[in-house]
Parts: C-alpha cells; structure tokens; sequence
C-alpha cells in the first residue's frame, strides 16, 4: 500500500511525539525552576514546604549540597571535647548557610548525629568528622552537670528517623540541628528561637553558647555568612 | 488501574508537602491514599478482561518508581559510596508513609535505620497487599454467588 503524504506526516509525528513532549516540559521546567530560585526569599514567608523547595533549588543550582570533602584534615581533637558539646561543621560541597552540619559529642569519643536516611539518627566515631573544612566547638553556659544529663538524655534520640521535612514539634523524627535543638530544649535550654527549620547557622549565633575552639577551611573559595 | 494509582499518588505527595508540619493530616492523607487503593485493587479483580498475572504486572508497574529508587539506594550503601542524593530520592518519593513510619518504635537492623529499611521494603508489601485484596475479593465474589 502506498501511504499519501497526510499519513506519512501522521505516522512521524505520532513517532516523535513522546520526545518532542519530553523535551518540551523539560525545557519547561527548567525555565521555570530558574525563575522560581531567583523569586525574593520573602514570598515563602510562613510556607514551610514551598520556601524549602526554594532553598534546595537555590543551593543545588550554586552548586551546594553535593555532599563531596575536599580531602582536607581539620583540628578536631576529642580531648578538648566535654559531653553536651556542639561541633559545627563546615562543607564547602554543602548548604544551608555557612555551618553546614551540626552533631552532639556524647562523650567517650561518639558523636550523636542525624545526617541519612539510611543511617538514621545514631552515633558515629568522632575522627568521622575530621574531613570536614572548617570545625566549631560550642559549649553551653551552663554547669558541668548539666551538660552531662543533656548527652546522657540525648542517647534517647538514637535510632529516630531522618526526616529533614520534619516540624520543630515533632519528636518522632529528627534532622541534625533539630535533634541538638530539640535535645537542650528538654533540659529548658533554648539555644535559638524556634523557626520552620532550626539551622547549623541559627545555633552558632545563640548567646546560649560560647566558642571553645575554631578550625578554618584552609583555602575558601566564596564568603558565605558565618 | 494504574493511572488512577499514580495519578492518585502523586496528589498525595503534594498534599503531603503541602501539610509539611502537619503529620496528623499527613497520616490522614495517606491512609485515605491506602483505602481507595485497596477499593480500586478488590474491583480490579471483578473485571474479566483482566488476569491474575496482568494485574500484578500492572500494579509492580505502578511501582516501578520506588523499586528503582529503593535498589539504587540499597546498591550503593552496600557499595559504600557516599549515596546521600538516592537516599535522599527515596525519601521523597515515599514522604507521606514517613508520617506512618515514624510511628514504629527507634531502632536499628544491622547498621540502617528499621524506618530506612521499610521504605526500602514498601513497594514490595505494596504489590503484596494488592494480591491479597484480589484473591480476598475473588473469593467473596465467589461465595456471594454461590449464596
């Protein structure tokens, strides 16, 4: 059967369709997400699930969050550590403001950490965080006592669930800062004000805490806000 | 079936973001998600164009999108690569059962997290579930005709 140039046209349209469609949205979507990262952070104001996509859509697109070191060694020395201690770090492979992760030290050299889903809320050998660019020691200003009970209710909090999206209210699942967050706050501690996403950043700067020691990453390649 | 589980699916993720601080509505929304799914999979096996066999290949099709997300998870944790963007993957695809999960009691299974390894294991109880509601409304389809 000889086809006539109607059917021709049909049959290739009909064959390149799906591609044509696929560019098409993606195209779409690209274009889209990249004016929906350059919209003023101030419009999510009070949206938790819009304003994070924001976030992680700027992060990603600065080319944060790859979760890759750099191979440097920080300073991190356990013996200065005291249990109730707060170690920030810093990746520059990561995101979020400046200090990109936050853990607890439990004492005999663990720290308690929340960082996968897989791994879950768990304790983990404190020379893991040696790979990290820049490291910050913070202690509460409290007693001695009372930064020991805080590690020892913190062991509680092992095996909870990995949950970024979670609220500040809920306590079945945490996130890394939540976790210290929510932890100091069972003892009446109140490091920062309670937001939709309690942030590495947002726990250095409370006057709860004060520094103990610093490492820097050797070789910065962009200011951020520390 | 499968549009309708889906399409179904992916308005629940985004009631789920949208209830993000919400995890009562979160549990409401995904247990409405999980009754009409077994509506739909005892009616499937009512209509006879269907087979056993083609339904279960549809409803694994369904789920095709965690399963591939589940195996490159587990792949690469067992690979020991630093994998946190398909764990992460996983996470997002299967959000509005994390409300349901974190109500198992904290624990762990070897070095992962029991939360982790029932995402991991959904889509599987998942098709799971689905059989069991065809052969449950085949036999009392039978028996109510009998009667």
């Amino acid at each position: 059967m000889i086809l006539n140039r109607v059917e021709v046209i049909y049959i290739v349209i009909k064959w390149l369709k799906p591609p044509i469609l696929l560019l098409s949205a993606s195209f779409l979507l690209s274009v889209g997400w990249l004016s929906f990262t350059r919209l003023p952070d101030s419009i999510f104001a009070g949206t938790i699930s819009l304003r994070f996509v924001h976030d992680v859509s700027k992060q990603v697109l600065h080319g944060h969050l790859n979760g890759q070191f750099h191979g440097h060694v920080n300073g991190l020395n356990t013996s200065q550590l005291e249990p109730g201690d707060i170690v920030l770090c810093h990746n520059r492979g990561g995101g979020y403001g400046y200090w990109t992760h936050a853990v607890l030290y439990i004492g005999r050299g663990y720290m308690l950490d929340s960082n996968d889903f897989a791994d879950g809320t768990r304790l983990f050998p404190a020379s893991r965080y040696l790979q990290y660019d820049s490291i910050a020691i913070l202690r509460a200003k409290v007693p001695y006592g009372v930064r020991h009970d805080i590690a020892a209710a913190a062991l509680n909090q092992v095996g909870k669930t990995y949950n970024p999206f979670s609220g500040v209210t809920d306590e079945r699942s945490e996130y890394c800062s939540k976790l210290i967050w929510q932890v100091y706050m069972s003892k009446g501690i109140l490091l920062c004000r309670p937001s939709e996403w309690i942030l590495p950043d947002d726990i250095y700067k409370s006057p709860k805490l004060e520094q103990q020691g610093r490492w820097d990453d050797p070789t910065p390649t962009e200011s951020r806000d520390t | 079936m499968n549009r309708e589980t889906v399409g179904s699916y992916v308005v629940l993720l985004i009631l789920c973001y949208l209830c993000m601080d919400h995890v009562v509505l979160q549990r409401l929304f995904t247990l409405c998600w999980l009754a009409l799914n077994l509506a739909l999979w005892v009616r499937a096996q009512s209509r006879q164009s269907i087979s056993f066999a083609y339904f279960v290949y549809m409803v694994a099709c369904s789920q095709l999108p965690g399963i591939i997300s589940a195996a490159a998870s587990l792949y690469m944790d067992l690979k020991g690569q630093v994998n946190e963007w398909a764990n992460g993957i996983l996470e997002l695809w299967y959000y509005p059962f994390l409300s349901l999960f974190e109500l198992l009691p904290p624990g762990r299974v070897g070095s992962l997290s029991d939360t982790y390894i029932a995402t991991c294991a959904l889509p599987f109880i998942l098709i799971l579930l689905s059989v069991v509601c065809w052969r449950t409304g085949r036999a009392l389809s039978a028996r109510f005709v009998k009667t």
